[in-house]
């Protein structure tokens, strides 16, 4: 009789087994990497050659070339794990995913952690192509801290994604249009291609709540010379802030993830397509 | 010209072209909007667009530090304003395809019933492009209150301006259209086809800086856009100028020239390109495909 997994090795097998797609099966399909990696770098030129017709000055270039690649994690969440189980619904694997004995929470684990490979590889592409175009300088100042905030930074942002991944078990075409909804005011708020600051400080403040607010203008700050009005926070302040989020999405996730699950199991949406 | 089907009385083909494409239409907007109550699908509509224009917003006043009334500000914000049909309309025609082919499966439905294409896929770009003129609309009216944009509206010149929309939308149909025909050979994952190919044209055709700033092989193929036309006919048909010295010599009528001529060429690409594909998606058994990913 084979031997039965344990809890604890039952989920991490989960996660390895959701994230090998995601490295191996991603990359398989080249015509992803292309769209993925040429069309951020187009949408960031555009911005960029705003900031020339203003003759702005250059960090500002160098601003937009991180924020532009930073979209790509952002746009990961979105479409590639909160988006996914419309995708699985809709092909009928959503119910064999809840069906299966691992943990929901593992499974998007497993999601996150090789969405975030495969995206790191796409934003590399688009930082170091928009950098050699586009003249981008760097003057890290801290590079342990960048590391950590960006880390940081992903582990929240990850659970805000597992949170939102929790209403496509109850919603359809619904939450589909809340994530393409959420888009372009996630680019606006979070800062991605202008200083959150500008937002003034109780905009900002409020934006902080989207975990790549802080880690964008943490890591603005770190890697370029600029004017330090221009950052919002003292780095490792926001990088404080961000390892308490960290707990907190991940908490919210797993709560929004049992509550829906349950409340999808009562509703008899596990299964509807075509919604 | 009356056209007999089976038993049924002759009608004219332009009436039958007007039933296909109001059912079209109404299958769009229905497809569009009905997931969701009127507020919620009124807010879905206007958050995504005034989002984006107040990225640009904030970019010019961190940079500039001064007043909206600065002409570039306006010229930057209107043609953004504007620019926001191509990306919809576009998306509307192609992802038509994707969509009733991989998750309504209808596609096939489609083909055996007795409508042409063509009318029946801009059709359901009409929905589409109803909801985007509200969205330019509140955007433009966001422009003038509160930012402070200054439009000269006695002074406009309303001929121009229509003439320009009606070339320019055009032309969007039939990108579209060509999109489509392109998304007949593609997987599901081709659903952001036309995200991508509007952000190059945004790129391209000036919507939002001169096409000056560009490098000039970049120059020579923005004018081979008719929305570089459209957007510059725009501009001036409602500013009165141009913010972008790469047309001051050039007259109103040498770019709605260009524009038609345009137009006409892209129409006929489109018409061959989407032939071509809807042949070779025939042969390789393409239509009723579902591709899973």
């Amino acid at each position: 009789m084979p031997r039965m997994a344990g809890s604890t090795e039952l989920f991490l097998r989960a996660i390895i087994g959701r994230a090998y797609p995601r490295i191996v099966g991603a990359n398989r399909e080249l015509s992803w990497l292309v769209t993925e990696s040429v069309l951020p770098l187009l949408g960031l030129a555009a911005y960029v050659f705003i900031y020339k017709a203003m003759n702005a000055p250059p960090v500002f270039v160098s601003y937009v070339v991180l924020g532009g690649a930073m979209t790509a994690y952002w746009l990961n969440v979105l479409w590639s794990m909160a988006a996914q189980w419309y995708w699985e619904k809709e092909t009928a694997n959503l119910q064999l995913c809840i069906m299966a004995p691992a943990s929901p929470m593992a499974i998007l684990l497993g999601m996150g952690i090789g969405g975030l490979f495969a995206t790191t590889i796409r934003a590399t592409v688009v930082i170091l192509v928009g950098s050699l175009i586009f003249g981008v300088t760097y003057q890290v100042s801290n590079l342990w801290l960048v590391v950590l905030v960006f880390f940081l930074a992903m582990v929240a942002l990850y659970g805000v994604g597992m949170m939102l991944a929790s209403l496509f078990l109850l919603s359809g075409r619904e939450a589909w249009n809340l994530s393409n909804m959420l888009q372009e005011p996630v680019y606006l708020v979070s800062g991605f291609y202008f200083p959150v600051r500008s937002l003034g400080v109780w905009g900002a403040a409020a934006a902080s709540a989207i975990p790549l607010t802080l880690g964008l203008d943490a890591m603005r700050q770190l890697l370029f010379l600029s004017d330090p009005t221009l950052g919002f926070l003292a780095p490792w302040v926001e990088c404080l802030i961000l390892l308490a989020l960290c707990p907190v999405f991940l908490w919210l996730a797993k709560v929004f993830l049992a509550k829906m699950e349950r409340l999808a199991r009562i509703e008899g949406r596990l299964t509807l397509r075509w919604q | 010209m009356a056209v007999e089907i089976g038993g049924y009385p002759p009608i004219a083909l332009w009436q039958r072209i007007w039933l296909q494409f109001k059912n079209a239409s109404r299958l769009g907007w229905l497809i569009e909007s009905n997931w969701a109550d009127p507020f919620v699908f009124a807010i879905y509509t206007l958050v995504r667009p005034l989002a984006g224009a107040f990225i640009l917003v904030f970019m010019y006043l961190v940079v500039v530090q001064g007043s909206t009334a600065n002409p570039f500000f306006a010229h930057m914000y209107l043609s953004n304003a504007f620019f926001m049909y191509v990306g919809r309309v576009m998306m509307a025609l192609s992802y038509a395809i994707i969509d009733d082919r991989e998750h309504y499966e209808m596609l096939k439905y489609i083909y055996i019933s007795p409508l042409e294409l063509f009318v029946f896929l801009v059709g359901r770009g009409m929905a589409q492009m109803g909801t985007t003129t509200i969205s330019v609309f509140v955007t433009v009216l966001l422009g003038l209150w509160p930012l402070g944009m200054r439009i000269p509206w006695v002074d406009a010149n309303w001929g121009l301006f229509v003439l320009a929309m009606m070339l320019g939308l055009v032309a969007i149909l039939f990108m579209g259209y060509l999109l489509a025909g392109i998304c007949l050979l593609l997987a599901r994952h081709a659903f952001a086809i036309a995200e991508g190919i509007a952000a190059v044209l945004y790129l391209l055709v000036g919507a939002v800086f001169p096409i000056s700033v560009l490098p000039v092989w970049l120059q020579v193929i923005s004018r081979a856009f008719p929305l570089t036309y459209w957007l510059e006919l725009i501009r001036r048909s409602l500013l009165g100028s141009s913010f972008d010295q790469t047309w001051t010599t050039v007259s109103n009528l040498t770019l709605v020239f260009w524009l038609a001529g345009l137009t006409v060429l892209f129409g006929l690409i489109a018409f061959l390109v989407f032939r071509w594909a809807d042949g070779l998606a025939k042969r390789r058994g393409l239509i009723d495909q579902i591709s899973g990913y």
